[in-house]
């Protein structure tokens, strides 16, 4: 694995400032940027046109906000050139599971755009057990990230929507305005990518405890207990049992091993799975990115 | 097929249970009774003890407490209907009585039962009678007189007799008897009336239906809305109409004055030294007499009778009002002269002496061990496993108890339970558990096992009879085995068959027993005070989870399970039930509508499940095509919904059972149960909206033309109006986004002064199509932005390449296409509520806009454009400065001069303005418009609509043009006045014409313009 890059002349501003950004259109822009692609083939082709020109100032938001997290850099010359494209030699990830981990990666005070996501499946506890929750409201989130973490910043209700709006069409989380519910569930797709690279390319490939790591490390938050035996957040393991229902994931148990983790429900016949193998993703739309879930994609 | 064998016979089931405690001899009442221990008593003396409830034997005792001359005593029986009344007279009249000939209580007490069945007046007076030896006259037979000789009767009875008297002293009777022709006339209700009670009267053995009165206080309504035209609920008159019919029926039939004759009946006992107990099962009974029985005994001292007077709860609650001729509150009134005020059931109907959870139980038993002794037949069962009440066990008397129901509505009853359920069961060929299934009187309950994993047989017999440990369901192989049911891998240990509860069980009771443990303990003990005064338990109508009751039983072993949870709201056990049917076999869902409301909440969890436009923009109020038919997604649970195009269905399949269990409790609860897979949800919810999404778009572009998605008539319909209005050729992504307006430039301008005939329906197809430019911006928006200013760069340029490249057989497809079957619920809008303008019009629309561009095509010809400029052409020449035309002008005038012709203003203006240096003729514009006429090859409409813009748009802006005109005026005005020098004008402006098309001819016009300039 080559090392991560950080970009040395990013954007000051908070990553939570950038309360317009949305996957869609990070998605579209990043695709584009090839080595040296000059900033104005970017803003022709993106930027709505008017007649002084197209539109470049969410263009430009977008850009700042690749460059904070590592993801472009910006040349003197208006050229832009993509970073950290082969962290993870051997395979390469979706833009959706890529911006989780440049997410992850930051440091310091930019740290906290990922904490909001760590407190939500570490920090909220429920009634029934250490698996945390599976639906979690702004308001509480709000309050329970304010309590649980130690930025010097001020937690809003914007911060964090920020969050959900730029996450769930990413796929990491849902989120139903109209319920003020934030679904912490990631999609089928995050998690049968992530499961796939590592069991093909990673050390340890079958084993479920390395696999959840190494997600839980890099990309998202994936265990709501990490002390002890880790437990798997029931986000999770709501989809990890919808991949079983499917045949792409099974788990399987092995009294002797004790690297395993503690699932809220027994999957697959077994809540302490040890080692697990991934099957092809049925070609059905709740298997692909939310962003990539066009009726014109569907085959009758 | 289950199996079932009997150690009983089907025609003793008959002999023992039987719907009236009469029909059955002494012996079978006595092997059968089980004491009812539990009767509340608001009124009872005398008795010992303030206790509310009293036993049958505390109630027999305060009946015998009398003494032979002691006035009338009254006890007032009521309670539902078979709750077991007629039982407790029964037993009573045995009591007192005997069961065999001899026997009895005491010498002074006799019994005098009344039963239901006894409808029939000289029964009635013959039961009244046969204890004692007293003369009496026989009456006749009410069903053997002509109804309308007895209503003639009454009628004149009423005229002759009761006219002017008493109460009615100011009612108009004869009015109120008046012969009507309709039905609410009095004769003809009464006609009416005495029919149904002589049907009533020979139907014996029928319960609640004896005709209770000749004249109803509501027939008494309709009678004075016909007579007097309102209806007098005056009720001091009615009571005495009433009275006055029945005393004139029974006076018809022979009893001159019943009140009299129970008075003399009572002489009669008192002297043969009896004391009569009148047990008056049902007071419905005495009908027509009812009113002398209660004038009689409530006056108390008019007799010496012990009086048991029995009624429904539903009878007391419409009819005693009524009941007295008294003005007071009837039931107070009859309260405060009653010895006994006693019910047998509580509000809901169910029978306090039942309530016990074994008490069921125990009533059955005793009616299977009678049933057993007296039958034949004999087999081996094992009566312990089905916890000595076999084929039946605990578990089931219980549920089936609980989810009694009659006409719909809870009917704890015995009488259901024994003759409706029990007996069927016990005479059926199939196994309770089965038999049951198709019983009405019992509210089904949902299945408790996973209805995707077991048989049938075996989803009904642990639906009934299973019972729960520890969150499991068990029961013992034997009753499989017994049933010849397959556990179907079901996990045996022990002797025991257990099975995970389904999700649904948590909502139902289930009893709670260990393993080997005995069944619930009996309530033998009746004596025990403190068991009686507990509260009532709950029933499983109340949907209460009874496994935290269960500690008696499991002797705190239930401790490690979990408490859950209590929900708040939950699925009720029959419309689950249904809802389980209804996943096996997809047929017959009627409570679909709560599951319907879950699974539309489901798809708009995630979703704008009907919009078709960018599914990824976050841009806000963007246009999309919606399907917008009723008030919501159109969702049709398939089986129960008829079935409708572009629905989203819900097929059955017991395999959902866990996740459409999710939507159901929605449709009742608003909300998902906290322990859903919410992944499944949203990933079921994801499936089905692609998927409709997909098929919205198959059905739309299916009514477009081939090839072509609905982003490329976005595309192209924005592309014709913006050709049309602003003379645009050039698709490109700044077009897209640019706003439509109509030039004045653009041939169908009003102010275009093109002399260029266009096809007759261009500018009505057009005019429709500009209402929707503003509709068409929006889609565009709606399907080309990923936010308010950012493109789907990939998505619009796609389409932009395909119509570029598809034009001519796009605009061709386009103006032959069909939408009339395109469904008319395609409509664009920013949400699915304010969606409105259908899309189909739109398209409609711009097909026929594309006819006429066809038209265009095919009709204007550029060549039509040439002539028209032919002469401009003529007299233009290349090198023509501003400076030579005003010189030209200048000769021309003078030549014109004289002929008086030079007045016109328009001439005049061009000379100003040739003769102005600082005026811009446009020259150059006008040269290179007019090349370009000449060059062009506009052989199709986009192109032609183009040149005819730009030619309007040069003759605006160049003066030239106008210039031109002007000389080619002068030239025609010299040519009408006779004279050599005009052909030579002629000659001159003509010649440049040549000079441009032939080199030759060009030298020599030049030398004429220019010797003409030289001069």
């Amino acid at each position: 694995m080559s090392d991560y890059e950080y970009n040395t002349s990013k954007p000051e501003k908070l990553l939570t400032g950038y309360g317009t950004v949305r996957g869609a259109e990070l998605k579209s822009i990043y695709t584009e940027i090839e080595p040296m692609t000059p900033l104005s083939q970017i803003e022709n082709r993106f930027g709505r046109p008017s007649s002084s020109g197209p539109e470049t100032d969410h263009i430009d938001n977008c850009l700042r906000f690749l460059r904070t997290i590592d993801m472009v850099e910006q040349t003197g010359e208006d050229v832009l050139n993509p970073m950290n494209r082969d962290i993870f030699p051997g395979f390469e990830l979706s833009f959706e599971p890529k911006l989780l981990h440049h997410v992850r990666q930051q440091t310091g005070k930019q740290s906290h755009l990922a904490a909001i996501y760590e407190v939500a499946v570490q920090e909220i506890s429920s009634d029934t057990g250490h698996y945390g929750v599976r639906r979690v409201s702004v308001d509480d989130l709000v309050i329970k990230v304010d309590r649980e973490t130690d930025y010097d910043l001020e937690w809003r209700e914007e911060k964090i929507l920020m969050w959900t709006n730029l996450f769930a069409p990413l796929g990491a989380i849902s989120f139903s305005p109209d319920h003020d519910e934030i679904l912490l569930s990631p999609s089928r797709a995050m998690l049968h990518e992530l499961l796939s690279h590592h069991q093909r390319h990673r050390a340890n490939g079958n084993s479920i405890l390395a696999a959840l790591e190494w997600i839980d490390g890099d990309f998202f938050p994936a265990f709501s207990r990490t002390g002890g035996q880790p437990a798997v957040h029931v986000g999770v393991a709501d989809v990890l049992e919808s991949l079983v229902a499917d045949g792409a994931l099974s788990l399987t148990g092995m009294s002797d091993r004790s690297e395993v983790v503690d699932l809220p429900m027994g999957i697959d016949n077994s809540q302490t799975p040890a080692d697990y193998t991934i099957e092809a993703a049925p070609d059905r739309p709740s298997y692909w990115y939310p962003l990539e879930r066009s009726e014109r994609r569907y085959e009758a | 097929m289950t199996q079932m064998v009997r150690n009983w016979d089907r025609d003793v089931v008959e002999e023992f249970i039987k719907p009236e405690s009469q029909q059955k001899s002494p012996e079978v009442f006595r092997e059968t009774h089980v004491e009812i221990d539990k009767i509340r008593a608001e009124i009872l003396r005398p008795h010992s003890g303030d206790d509310a409830f009293v036993t049958e034997s505390q109630f027999r005792d305060a009946v015998l407490d009398s003494d032979l001359k002691d006035d009338n005593r009254i006890f007032i029986v009521k309670g539902e209907v078979g709750s077991g009344k007629s039982h407790l007279c029964q037993w009573l009249e045995y009591e007192i009585n005997g069961y065999d000939e001899g026997e009895g209580t005491d010498d002074e007490h006799v019994a005098i039962h009344i039963s239901r069945s006894n409808t029939r007046l000289d029964e009635i007076l013959e039961i009244l009678h046969a204890p004692i030896d007293k003369e009496y006259e026989e009456v006749n037979d009410i069903s053997s007189l002509d109804p309308e000789d007895v209503a003639d009767f009454i009628i004149q009875g009423l005229h002759t007799f009761y006219k002017g008297q008493g109460a009615l002293r100011s009612f108009d009777l004869e009015e109120f008897l008046e012969p009507r022709s309709n039905a609410d006339g009095f004769r003809t209700t009464l006609v009416e009336n005495i029919e149904e009670y002589q049907d009533s009267v020979e139907s014996e053995g029928q319960e609640q239906d004896i005709k209770e009165y000749l004249l109803s206080r509501e027939d008494y309504g309709h009678i004075c809305l016909s007579a007097f035209g309102k209806t007098k609920r005056e009720d001091d008159v009615y009571p005495v109409v009433r009275r006055a019919v029945h005393d004139l029926l029974t006076r018809n039939i022979g009893i001159e004055d019943f009140k009299r004759e129970l008075e003399d009946i009572s002489e009669a006992y008192v002297e043969e030294g009896k004391r009569p107990v009148l047990i008056c099962e049902d007071l419905t009974t005495f009908s027509v007499l009812k009113d002398d029985l209660l004038d009689h005994i409530f006056e108390l001292s008019s007799g010496h009778y012990d009086v048991i007077m029995g009624w429904t709860t539903g009878w007391e609650r419409e009819n005693i009002d009524d009941a007295l001729s008294t003005s007071e509150d009837s039931l107070t009134y009859m309260k405060q002269r009653t010895q006994g005020y006693l019910s047998m059931t509580d509000d809901n109907g169910q029978a306090y002496f039942l309530e016990g959870r074994s008490a069921p139980v125990v009533l059955v038993k005793a009616y299977l061990d009678a049933i057993k002794e007296h039958s034949e037949a004999s087999a081996e069962v094992p009566e312990g496993t089905f916890d000595s009440v076999y084929p039946f066990n605990e578990a089931f008397i219980r549920h089936v108890y609980a989810n009694l129901v009659q006409d719909g509505n809870l009917q704890q009853t015995p009488r259901i339970l024994l003759v409706h359920v029990i007996a069927e069961c016990l005479t059926s060929d199939v196994a309770p558990f089965e038999a049951v299934q198709n019983n009405s009187y019992v509210r089904q309950r949902p299945y408790l096992i996973g209805i995707n994993e077991h048989s049938t047989p075996c989803l009904e017999l642990t639906q009934w009879y299973a019972l729960k440990h520890r969150g499991r369901l068990w029961l013992p192989t034997e009753v499989f085995d017994a049933f010849g049911v397959d556990t179907h891998g079901a996990a045996e240990k022990d002797g025991n068959v257990f099975f995970d509860t389904s999700f649904a069980a948590g909502d139902v009771t289930v009893i709670e027993r260990e393993p080997g443990a005995e069944p619930t303990p009996e309530r033998s003990d009746t004596d025990d005070k403190d068991e009686a005064d507990e509260e009532p338990e709950e029933y499983e109508s109340e949907d209460v989870e009874e496994e935290t009751d269960g500690e008696d039983e499991t002797e705190g072993e239930d401790e490690e399970e979990p408490p859950g949870p209590e929900p708040e709201v939950e699925v009720p056990p029959e419309d689950y039930r249904e809802f389980q049917s209804w996943l096996m076999d997809g047929t017959e869902y009627a409570s679909a509508d709560r599951f319907r409301d879950g699974v539309v909440a489901t798809l708009e969890r995630w979703h704008d499940p009907t919009r078709l436009a960018n599914e990824n923009s976050t841009a806000r109020n963007t246009t999309g095509i919606y399907f917008d038919r009723g008030s919501e997604p159109p969702v049709v649970i398939r089986g129960a919904d008829s079935p409708a195009s572009m629905s989203f269905e819900v097929p059955h399949g017991t395999e959902n059972e866990e996740l459409y269990r999710q939507m159901l409790h929605y449709g009742y609860a608003d909300s998902f149960e906290d322990d859903a897979n919410f992944d499944k949800l949203r990933g079921w919810a994801t499936d089905k909206v692609v998927e409709y999404r997909s098929r919205m778009r198959r059905d739309i572009e299916g009514h477009l033309p081939e090839q072509m998605t609905v982003e490329e008539f976005v595309v192209l319909a924005h592309f014709l109006v913006m050709n049309i209005g602003k003379g645009e050729t050039e698709l490109s992504s700044e077009l897209i986004f640019e706003e439509y307006r109509l030039e004045e430039t653009s041939p169908l301008s009003y102010q275009s002064d093109v002399g260029i005939e266009l096809p007759r329906g261009l500018e009505g197809a057009f005019d429709r199509t500009s209402n929707h430019t503003g509709d068409i911006g929006s889609l565009a928006r709606g399907f080309f932005l990923l936010k308010k200013n950012v493109v789907d760069h990939e998505r619009l340029n796609e389409a932009i390449k395909s119509v570029s490249e598809n034009l001519n057989s796009y605009l061709s497809g386009l103006s032959t296409t069909s939408i009339d079957d395109l469904a008319d619920a395609y409509r664009i809008g920013t949400t699915r509520n304010n969606s409105k303008k259908g899309f189909g019009k739109i398209v409609e629309d711009f097909s026929d806009l594309a006819g006429e561009l066809e038209k265009v095509e095919q009709q204007v010809d550029v060549e039509d454009l040439r002539e028209e400029t032919d002469h401009f052409r003529r007299f233009h020449h290349l090198s023509h400065t501003q400076e030579e035309l005003a010189e030209l002008y200048d000769e021309m005038e003078n030549a014109l001069g004289p002929l008086n012709v030079t007045h016109r203003q328009k001439w005049r203006e061009i000379g100003q303005l040739l003769n102005d240096s600082d005026s811009d003729l446009g020259l150059g514009d006008f040269r290179s418009t007019l090349n370009k006429i000449e060059d062009v090859k506009a052989d199709d409409a986009i192109s032609s609509i183009a040149l005819l813009h730009e030619y309007q748009r040069s003759l605006n802006e160049s003066a030239a043009w106008e210039v031109y005109e002007v000389f080619a005026e002068m030239v025609e005005e010299l040519e009408k006045t006779e004279g050599s020098k005009v052909g030579d004008f002629r000659h001159q402006v003509e010649s440049s014409t040549e000079f441009e098309v032939f080199r030759d001819a060009r030298d020599s016009a030049q030398q004429t313009i220019g010797g003409c300039t030289n001069e």
